[in-house]
């Protein structure tokens, strides 16, 4: 008996492990050979859902969970906004919105911020 | 006073909307001159801070956003690359651009297998028809065409002969329009940027449209081509780097 509960909590840390959108996106971005910082929580409600940011590759980084695909997908507008007089996107895929934004210009081709978005596309 | 509050309610909310000034493009992309040039590789829809260069001939609007559907190789592009002959369709999902580049050019995708298309020796030839809102905008988008000419860059080279049945509905046209493609001879352009630059270019064809009268037409131009000696890094004016 004690030995299925073990389990079950295990399997339990695993799959809540697995649901975390941010860590599974991280995760996805260094095996496409990409750097990433810490992601922190923005406590700020700019673009509603929770949100968390982070530095990969020299391009700020906003990942956001909302309730449903639906918010995410309408909160694309709110995203490119926040990307102000940057190049940048901002791209909903399921009930996440990734926005990314080349604030110091570290990627004058675009190749970088192509491979977060590319990369992202494919956690869903 | 109502509405004041509303206004600096909605300049709190959303700063960035308040001083953004973007440009919407759907795909890669050339870079604008001013921003260094070279080409943008994000294949996905994006901003920047500039907008699309020549964007009447070489871009396609969607919706809000912006599609290049030139030859990307000649912005320096060093992706995979496929090759075409002439005009053809670009799908790009259910929308249906065309592209009016004459003869041998570089596209980055590959269109599907369809019989519309014949492959030879990797060269793309449309042997479809053409609907009448391609024969309608040709007289102006045609003009892409022109925008190439002078670019010097790896064309591609091809030695297979179109098929038999290939029309290229850039070269002829049909009564009363007439296109006539005019290749005038090479002349000597002489750019001075600071430094003494010289430069042999090639002038462009010009394509000149014939509405029921026979002859042709030669536009005389002289095209310098453009020499940058050192690129200026781009930097915002605001100085502001917002971070989230």
């Amino acid at each position: 008996m004690l030995r299925i509960s073990l389990a079950v909590l295990l399997l339990a840390g695993a799959c809540s492990k697995a649901a975390d959108p941010v860590s599974s996106a991280v995760e996805a971005w260094k095996k496409a050979g990409l750097e990433s910082t810490k992601f922190a929580k923005v406590t700020a409600a700019t673009l509603g859902g929770s949100c968390q940011t982070g530095v990969v590759s020299g391009l700020d980084v906003m990942l956001c969970e909302f309730g449903d695909a639906a918010l995410a997908k309408a909160s694309e507008e709110k995203g490119l906004a926040l990307v102000g007089e940057s190049t940048g996107a901002s791209l909903a895929s399921g009930k996440l919105l990734l926005v990314v934004a080349d604030r110091s210009q570290a990627d004058p081709g675009g190749k970088k911020l192509n491979q977060v978005t590319e990369t992202f596309k494919t956690l869903n | 006073m109502r509405t004041f509050a509303l206004a600096l309610a909605l300049v709190l909310i959303s700063p960035a909307l308040a001083h953004a000034k973007q440009y919407r493009f759907a795909g890669m992309h050339p870079v604008a001159k001013q921003q260094g040039g070279g080409y943008c590789y994000i294949q996905g829809p994006h901003v920047h801070v500039y907008a699309p260069q020549q964007a009447d001939v070489l871009y396609r609007d969607e919706g809000d956003w912006n599609r290049f559907v030139g030859d990307p190789v000649a912005y320096g592009y060093d992706g995979p690359r496929f090759i075409f002959h002439g005009a053809h369709p670009i799908q790009v999902g259910p929308v249906t651009h065309y592209c009016y580049l004459r003869g041998d050019h570089f596209h980055e995708y590959q269109p599907e297998e369809s019989p519309e298309f014949e492959v030879r020796a990797g060269v793309h030839f449309y042997m479809g028809e053409f609907p009448k809102p391609f024969y309608d905008a040709r007289p102006r988008l045609s003009k892409i065409n022109v925008v190439y000419q002078p670019i010097r860059y790896a064309r591609p080279v091809v030695t297979v002969e179109a098929p038999p049945e290939y029309v290229d509905v850039l070269y002829v046209d049909t009564a009363p329009a007439r296109a006539v493609y005019v290749e005038p001879a090479p002349v000597r352009a002489e750019a001075h940027w600071g430094i003494g630059v010289h430069v042999d270019v090639p002038p462009p064809p010009s394509l000149e449209v014939h509405i029921g009268t026979p002859g042709v037409v030669v536009e005389e131009r002289t095209v310098i081509h453009e020499v940058h000696v050192k690129h200026k890094k781009y930097k915002h004016g605001r100085g502001h780097w917002r971070r989230w």
